[in-house]
C-alpha cells in the first residue's frame, strides 16, 4: 500500500518532473545537491504540517474561506521552519535565503492541501505529504546533483574531478538550471512514452 | 448571517492559534539566533583584525570594538554606514591596529547595483587599504584605486575607511584633537577654507561679525547635487543658529557633511587655541601684538623651514632698562628652545609674558612673505591644488621675484594653464603674494599661491639646471667623520654620484649611499628623504652633495 504510494510520489505523480509543481525553488536553489536536498526537506516538513492541520480541520473550515485558512496555516508552518532553521541550521538557512519564506507560495503545498488533504482522512493525508515530500526532495536533490557535478565537478561538496579542471560553470548558473531541468524532463517523457508504447 | 459569523470565527481562531504557535517558537529560537549572530559577528570581526576576543565599547560616537588576543589590546574595529549610490548606503567594518593602520576592511552590507557597485566587495579593492593609516590621504588616485563604473560606491568605501581611521585616531589619542575654535576669539572678517568632501574639495567662505558666526557660504564644490543639496541647505543654517561648527551631519550624506564642517574648521583653524608648534608653521614673517607691562608690544618673527630664525620687537613702551634686557634674554631663549614654552625673565615677568603673548598672536595669523627681504636664490615649493600636488620653482634676485615656474601639476590643463600664466604675470608685476585669484580656476590659482608661499617660506635651494656639466667634489661631516663624494653632471642631469671616502659604519652607510644615489639620479632632486636606519650618514651624504653642486654654481 505505502510502496504503491511511494512510487506515485517519486515517479508517476512526481511533483517536479511530472506535475511541474514548485519550479521556482527547483530552479533557484539547486546549484548544488545539498541545497536541493535541504530545500526538499524544508518543504516536506511544511507539507506534513499543513496536510495534517488541513485534514484535521477539513470539516470545520467553511468552504468560502478555505483558501485564506490554508494560506494562514501554510505561512505559519513556513515561518516556524524558517525560525528553526535559522537557529539550528544556519548555513543552510543562509544558502536558501529568500526561498525559505517563498515556500508559502509553492503551489505544491497549497495544491496538496486543496486537492488532497481537505478531502481525505488524516492517515491518507499524512502518507500523501510524506510521499510527495520524498518525491520533491529526490527531484531537487537529483537536479542539484546533476548541476553540481557538471558545474563544479563535485557532489555534496566532495570533489570528484581535480579542482584544476574547468567545469561547465553555466550549470551552476541560472541558465544551467533551465537546461538541466529541460533535459531531465525530456528524458523522463521519453521513458514514459516508450513504456506506454511497449 | 450565521454563515458569515462562522467564517469570521474559524478564520480568526486559526489566525490566533497560528500567532500563538509562532510566538512560542520565536521565544524558543530567538535567544539561540541571537547567540549565533553574536558568534558570527565575532568571526567577522576576526577577519578584519587579528584578535580572538572583541569587546563592544559603549558611549562611543561610532560603533567600536576593542580586539584582544591573550588579554592584550591588538587594535580596534569600527563599524560605519556611509551614504552611497543606493539610499541604504554601505555598512563597513574596518579593523585597525593600535597605531591606527588598517588591518582589514569588510563590507558588512550594501545594496549597490549588482555587477557594478558590488565590485566593492572584490578582494583586490579591499586589500589595497591594508597598511594605510593616519597621515595617509586614503583617496582615489592618491593611495588607492577606484573602480571603473562604480566610482560612487568605491568613493563611499574610501570615505568609510578614511573616517574610521580618523575616528580611531581621535579615539585612541593617536592624533591631536584639532584645536578648539572659540568663535568669540575670531576677529571680524571673512575667511576661506577648503576640505575634501565626498567627491572633491569643498571651499567655503565663513563670515564672523562681533565674535558671531553670521554666514557660511559654499563657493566651490563638485558633489552630487541630490545628496549635497540638503547638506548645503541645513548645515550652514544650523551652524549660524547654534553658533558652533560641529553640528549634526545629514544622514545619508556623511562625506559631504564632514567635508563642509572640515572646510569651516580649516577657514578658522588659525584662531584655534592650543599649543603652537613652531615646526608646523608655514615659513614667512609673522607680526603680532599683545599687552606688556605698560602698553602694547608689537613683534615680528620669521620662520624658515619650520625654524624660528628671528624675533624683533618693533614697538614697546616698557621700562627700557628692564623690559629691553628682558626682551633680549627672552629672544635668546626662544631661538634656542624653538618653542614658546620658555621661562619668563625674573624681574620682568610682565614684559616677558607680553612678548610671548604677542608671538602667540603673531603665529595664529597668516605669515607675510616680504619678497624684498628674501635672500637671493631659487626656492622650491609644493601645495595641494585642484587635481593633486602642484610643484613650482621661484627665483628671487636682488629682493625681486624674477620668475615663477610650475614644474608639475595634475589640474585640468585647459583651465589651470592660462590661470597659472595670469597668476604668475600678476605676481611678478605686484612683487607681493597679495594678488587676486583667477576666477573660474580659483582652486588652481590658490594651489599656485600656496605652493609659492611654501617655496618662499623655506630656505633657498640649489637649482640643478644652473649647474654646468662637469664632475664636482663635495665634503661634509657625517656619522664617523668627513665624507667626500664626487658628482657628475652632464647636460644638466646628474648622472653619477660616487663616495670617494667616508668613515661611517660600512654595513649601514654603504647600502644607504647606494640607495640615495639611485634616488637622486632617478628623481633629479637632491633634496630627498634620508634612508631610515642610516639617517645621520644620509644627511652627511646629502650635505656633501649639495656642497659639491653649490660650488659648481658659484665657481
Amino acid at each position: 500500500m505505502f510502496g504503491k504510494e511511494l512510487i506515485r510520489g517519486i515517479y508517476t505523480e512526481n511533483p517536479v518532473f511530472r506535475l511541474l509543481f514548485g519550479l521556482c525553488p527547483a530552479l533557484a536553489v539547486t546549484t548544488a545537491a545539498d541545497t536541493g536536498l535541504g530545500m526538499g526537506l524544508a518543504t516536506t516538513t511544511v507539507l506534513l504540517g499543513s496536510n495534517l492541520v488541513v485534514s484535521l480541520l477539513k470539516n470545520v473550515i467553511p468552504p468560502a474561506v478555505r483558501i485564506p485558512s490554508f494560506i494562514v496555516i501554510i505561512a505559519t508552518f513556513v515561518t516556524l521552519v524558517g525560525m528553526t532553521m535559522e537557529a539550528f541550521f544556519y548555513p543552510m538557512f543562509e544558502a536558501l535565503g529568500i526561498f525559505i519564506p517563498l515556500i508559502v507560495v509553492n503551489c505544491l503545498i497549497l495544491g496538496r492541501a486543496e486537492a488532497f488533504a481537505s478531502k481525505n482522512t488524516l492517515g491518507r493525508s499524512l502518507v500523501d505529504a510524506i510521499v510527495m515530500g520524498i518525491g520533491f526532495t529526490i527531484s531537487l536533490g537529483l537536479l542539484g546533483a546533476v548541476r553540481e557535478i557538471l558545474g563544479s565537478g563535485s557532489i555534496l561538496g566532495f570533489q570528484l574531478v581535480p579542482g584544476t579542471v574547468d567545469m561547465a560553470l553555466v550549470f551552476a548558473l541560472p541558465p544551467g538550471a533551465f537546461i538541466s531541468l529541460g533535459l531531465m524532463l525530456a528524458a523522463l517523457n521519453y521513458i514514459a512514452i516508450r513504456r506506454k508504447e511497449a | 448571517m450565521k454563515a458569515a459569523l462562522r467564517m469570521i470565527f474559524v478564520l480568526g481562531l486559526i489566525a490566533a492559534v497560528a500567532g500563538g504557535a509562532l510566538a512560542g517558537v520565536n521565544a524558543w529560537t530567538a535567544p539561540i539566533i541571537e547567540e549565533n549572530t553574536a558568534t558570527r559577528l565575532q568571526e567577522t570581526l576576526a577577519s578584519v583584525l587579528d584578535a580572538d576576543e572583541f569587546e563592544l565599547q559603549e558611549d562611543t560616537e561610532q560603533t567600536l570594538w576593542h580586539g584582544y588576543r591573550n588579554g592584550e589590546l591588538m587594535g580596534y574595529v569600527v563599524r560605519l554606514r556611509v551614504g552611497s549610490y543606493s539610499p541604504a548606503g554601505i555598512d563597513t567594518l574596518v579593523g585597525l591596529d593600535t597605531e591606527g593602520n588598517v588591518q582589514g576592511v569588510f563590507i558588512f552590507g550594501h545594496s549597490e547595483t549588482p555587477g557594478l557597485g558590488d565590485k566593492i566587495e572584490e578582494k583586490w579593492f579591499l586589500e589595497q587599504f591594508i597598511g594605510l593609516g593616519i597621515g595617509d590621504d586614503i583617496a582615489r588616485g592618491v593611495d588607492v584605486d577606484g573602480i571603473t563604473g562604480a566610482t560612487v560606491s568605491a568613493n563611499a568605501v574610501m570615505t568609510a575607511v578614511r573616517n574610521s581611521v580618523r575616528f580611531v585616531g581621535e579615539y585612541a589619542g593617536l592624533i591631536d584633537e584639532p584645536g578648539i575654535i572659540n568663535l568669540a576669539d575670531v576677529p571680524d572678517g571673512t575667511y576661506t577654507g577648503t576640505a575634501r568632501g565626498f567627491i572633491d574639495n569643498i571651499v567655503v567662505e565663513v563670515t564672523i561679525e562681533d565674535g558671531k558666526l553670521v554666514s557660511v557660504v559654499v563657493i566651490e564644490e563638485n558633489e552630487t547635487a541630490s545628496y549635497a543639496g540638503p547638506v548645503y541647505d541645513q548645515l550652514p543654517q544650523a551652524m549660524v543658529d547654534e553658533q558652533k561648527i560641529d553640528v549634526d551631519i545629514v544622514s545619508g550624506s556623511t562625506g559631504t557633511s564632514q567635508g563642509l564642517i572640515n572646510a569651516v574648521k580649516d577657514a578658522l583653524a588659525q584662531f584655534a587655541t592650543g599649543d603652537i608648534e613652531i615646526d608646523q608653521l608655514a615659513g614667512g614673517i609673522y607680526r603680532g601684538e599683545a599687552l606688556g607691562y605698560d602698553g602694547k608690544i608689537v613683534v615680528e618673527a620669521e620662520i624658515v623651514d619650520g625654524q624660528l630664525v628671528a624675533v624683533t620687537v618693533l614697538e614697546h613702551n616698557d621700562t627700557p632698562g628692564i623690559g629691553g634686557v628682558a626682551f633680549e634674554t627672552m629672544i635668546e631663549r626662544l631661538l634656542a628652545a624653538q618653542t614658546l614654552d620658555v621661562d619668563a625673565v625674573s624681574g620682568a615677568t610682565h614684559s616677558s609674558q607680553g612678548l610671548l603673548d604677542a608671538l602667540k598672536d603673531a603665529f595664529r595669523g597668516a605669515p607675510r612673505i616680504e619678497i624684498s627681504r628674501m635672500e637671493d636664490g631659487t626656492y622650491f615649493g609644493e601645495a595641494e591644488s585642484f587635481g593633486g600636488l602642484l610643484k613650482l620653482k621661484a627665483v628671487v634676485a636682488d629682493g625681486q621675484l624674477v620668475s615663477v615656474e610650475v614644474l608639475d601639476h595634475s589640474d585640468t590643463p585647459s583651465y589651470a594653464n592660462p590661470a597659472f600664466e595670469e597668476m604668475i604675470e600678476d605676481l611678478l608685476a605686484a612683487q607681493t603674494l597679495d594678488v587676486d585669484l583667477v576666477s573660474g580656476a580659483t582652486i588652481s590659482s590658490q594651489g599656485l599661491l600656496d605652493a609659492l608661499k611654501a617655496a618662499l617660506g623655506s630656505a633657498p635651494r640649489l637649482d640643478l639646471s644652473q649647474v654646468p656639466d662637469g664632475t664636482y667634489t663635495g665634503r661634509a661631516d657625517s656619522f664617523g667623520g668627513e665624507l667626500e663624494l664626487e658628482v657628475t653632471v652632464a647636460d644638466g642631469v646628474i648622472t653619477d654620484i660616487t663616495v670617494v671616502s667616508h668613515s661611517d659604519t660600512p654595513d649601514y652607510a654603504n647600502p644607504a649611499f647606494e640607495e640615495l644615489a639611485e634616488t637622486v639620479v632617478d628623481e633629479q632632486d637632491i633634496y630627498v628623504d634620508a634612508v631610515s636606519g642610516a639617517t645621520i650618514s644620509s644627511r652627511g651624504w646629502l650635505s656633501a652633495l649639495e656642497e659639491a653642486l653649490r660650488q659648481a654654481v658659484t665657481d
